[in-house]
């Protein structure tokens, strides 16, 4: 495996959507659940551009070389809003609960 | 770009990934995070695309970084400990699931998507330019791109109806 190749960054790409995965599940704390999938989200543009810069682009084909990029720019859209909204309503639960702890977010236990 | 230069993105890339999630602090983790986001952006520079990388470097790593830090810095500055082999097994369950994920995103690739994938690293392939970038963004993507407005728009008031004091009925 050459380092310039598909294969390295799609291998790059599912370790750091492992790595994602496994801190949203095993940390506590929300804001480091939302870096986690934050490295989710960037795991998925680098697959993204990845497979922009690898393939074939034959003309006779739907899609064009700016697919995968688009779709890295519409990501970053939608991981910069989330971040907002994300981080507001932690706010919001840190004002109203004085904990950030999502294990101590239980009401809606039965 | 060099094959040095890359491998050493690609290493940072992921060494800050794991720093991300064993951080015991969240201001570390943010820290982290920031090294990782920068890395990424090297490697699109290395997948021949300079504006996604400029605006990884910018939208990314500047404005959403600020936003997390400024988030940690106002909750929680002390420690979260490290919750390990407690729980219900909780960590052994995100390391399974983080191996499953990743056995299945190989298998997706190499059996779907590697298929198609030519090797095209022989051909000289000189960096995209912004400006067919941008035909494509404002020529058949246009309403994906104005649909991003309207997104931004709505978490813009969103946060602001969230991070607002209420002042009228309930006071």
């Amino acid at each position: 495996m050459t380092v310039n190749s598909p294969e390295f960054f799609l291998l790059l790409s599912a370790l750091v959507f492992a790595i994602g995965l496994i801190g949203l599940i095993i940390r506590r704390n929300p804001l480091v659940m939302f870096m986690s999938i934050e490295l989710m989200l960037n795991a998925s543009n680098l697959a993204f551009m990845t497979f922009s810069r690898f393939t074939d682009k034959t003309p006779g084909l739907q899609g064009g070389p700016a697919d995968g990029p688009v779709f890295t720019f519409v990501v970053m859209t939608i991981a910069a809003a989330e971040a907002v909204v994300g981080l507001a309503i932690i706010i919001t639960i840190f004002r109203n609960k004085r904990t950030v702890d999502v294990d101590a977010l239980a009401e809606l236990k039965g | 770009m060099s094959e040095f230069l890359i491998v050493l993105a690609a290493l940072i890339t992921f060494g800050a990934a794991i720093g991300v999630i064993s951080s015991k602090e969240a201001v570390h983790s943010a820290l982290y995070l920031t090294v990782h986001l920068l890395g990424v952006a090297a490697l699109f520079l290395a997948l021949h695309h300079q504006f996604l990388a400029v605006a990884q470097m910018l939208v990314y790593a500047g404005a959403v970084m600020v936003v997390f830090i400024f988030a940690v810095t106002t909750l929680s500055p002390h420690e979260e400990p490290l919750k390990l082999l407690d729980q219900n097994g909780l960590p052994l369950v995100g390391v399974g699931a983080g191996i499953f994920a990743f056995i299945g995103l190989c298998w997706t690739f190499q059996n779907g998507a590697i298929a198609n994938v030519t090797n095209s690293t022989d051909a000289p392939v000189d960096l995209a330019p912004a400006s067919s970038f941008a035909y494509d963004l404002f020529g058949r993507f246009l309403l994906p791109f104005e649909g991003t407005a309207f997104l931004l728009l709505t978490a813009l008031i969103g946060a602001i109806i969230l991070g607002g004091r209420r002042q009228i009925g309930d006071g």
